[in-house]
């Protein structure tokens, strides 16, 4: 039997998402900038359709 | 758009060779504040400043202003049964523990963080029981503040790490994933992370609870190994590819620290992952560190 191998969770987003998270910050400006990307989100979830329950 | 990503996300974790992936976390602004755009008690709208993990930030942060519930808006079984869609294989669901989120906003309200604790991991609580009725299999709780806050963590954050699996019946996975932080930007060599000893204190402790694997980091601060010893009941996830370093790890180094680990802990308790997520990384870095990862694994025998 082999090891198990996994993942801990974020993976770079594709440029077409339409959000920005810390890390697309930080690699843009070298610094995460996180309130600046907290009001981005805020402003795009206002904005944005409330969610489906089916997808 | 999110559906989409999350499906090339996932399968170019597996065509690299990871047996458990997620969907990335595509959805989120970040691992932590996500979860509490669904809570009462959060204040998005007039951010307060503090400064967070030990000193390595500073910022405007979301501000609790009332008791922390949950708003009864289920956020994890759309995004699981979205990205599960799109999966051939179980995926792994992330969400933020108790204490972390406790250290990523500002607290104008509880002055109590026994019972902050409670109430937020009581929200998280909620969504992994929906998670499990969804048929959602490997739950992770991402609490890295533990190995900040080692007085903190024992005194009353493992209890809610507790609180946050309560319910959750024996065939599901339970995770607990506790890194010592990311540093601002990729090969920022002088930010402050979270000192790996610390491991020490916790290990004891959390291999007690019912949680069936323990993440830590492992690449970057390698750690003594004899740490894994006290590792008697959980299955360890250990970090071997650094996420915030350019460099690609070889092959052979990997497969060697994977050999010196099996010195100290069974085959069958044993899981490879990266430190931490790989956000911080470009795509194609991020996709050549699981390659090698996943190639030094199918080495060992």
């Amino acid at each position: 039997m082999s090891l198990i191998t996994t993942v801990v969770g974020s993976f770079p987003k594709p440029s077409y998402v339409p959000i920005e998270d810390w890390f697309d910050a930080s690699r843009k400006k070298k610094g995460m900038n996180t309130s600046e990307v907290t009001r981005l989100y805020t402003n795009y979830k206002k904005k944005s359709q409330p969610r489906k329950i089916v997808c | 758009m999110f559906v989409k990503a999350a499906a090339e996300i996932i399968d170019l974790q597996i065509k690299a060779g990871i047996i458990i992936p997620t969907d990335g976390e595509v959805r989120r602004e970040n691992y932590i504040h996500y979860h509490c755009r669904f809570l009462n008690g959060f204040d998005f709208d007039n951010l307060e400043f503090r400064v967070w993990r030990d000193g390595a930030y500073k910022s405007l942060l979301p501000a609790i202003r009332n008791k922390v519930s949950h708003s009864g808006n289920i956020y994890s079984v759309h995004d699981f049964k979205c990205s599960q869609k799109v999966s051939p294989v179980p995926l792994k669901f992330t969400l933020p523990g108790p204490l972390t989120i406790m250290d990523t906003a500002v607290d104008c309200c509880y002055f109590d963080r026994p019972k902050l604790n409670k109430d937020i991991a009581d929200t998280i609580n909620k969504e992994i029981l929906a998670l499990v009725e969804a048929g959602c299999t490997y739950i992770q709780v991402d609490e890295p503040l533990f190995a900040r806050q080692v007085n903190d963590a024992l005194s009353f954050g493992m209890e809610g790490l507790d609180r946050c699996f309560h319910k959750v019946p024996k065939n599901i996975t339970k995770i607990v994933h506790m890194c010592c932080g990311y540093p601002d930007y990729v090969d920022d060599i002088n930010y402050k992370k979270a000192n790996p000893e610390n491991y020490f204190i916790l290990a004891d402790h959390i291999d007690k609870l019912s949680i069936d694997q323990v993440s830590i980091e492992d690449a970057h601060c390698c750690n003594d190994l004899k740490l894994l010893d006290h590792f008697e009941n959980s299955t360890l996830i250990l970090g071997l590819i650094a996420i915030a370093k350019s460099q690609i790890e070889k092959v052979d180094e990997v497969e060697d620290r994977i050999k010196k680990a099996l010195n100290h802990i069974d085959k069958k308790r044993l899981v490879i992952a990266p430190d931490c997520g790989l956000g911080l990384l470009n795509s194609k870095l991020a996709e050549a560190k699981l390659k090698v990862m996943c190639e030094a694994v199918s080495r060992i025998k």
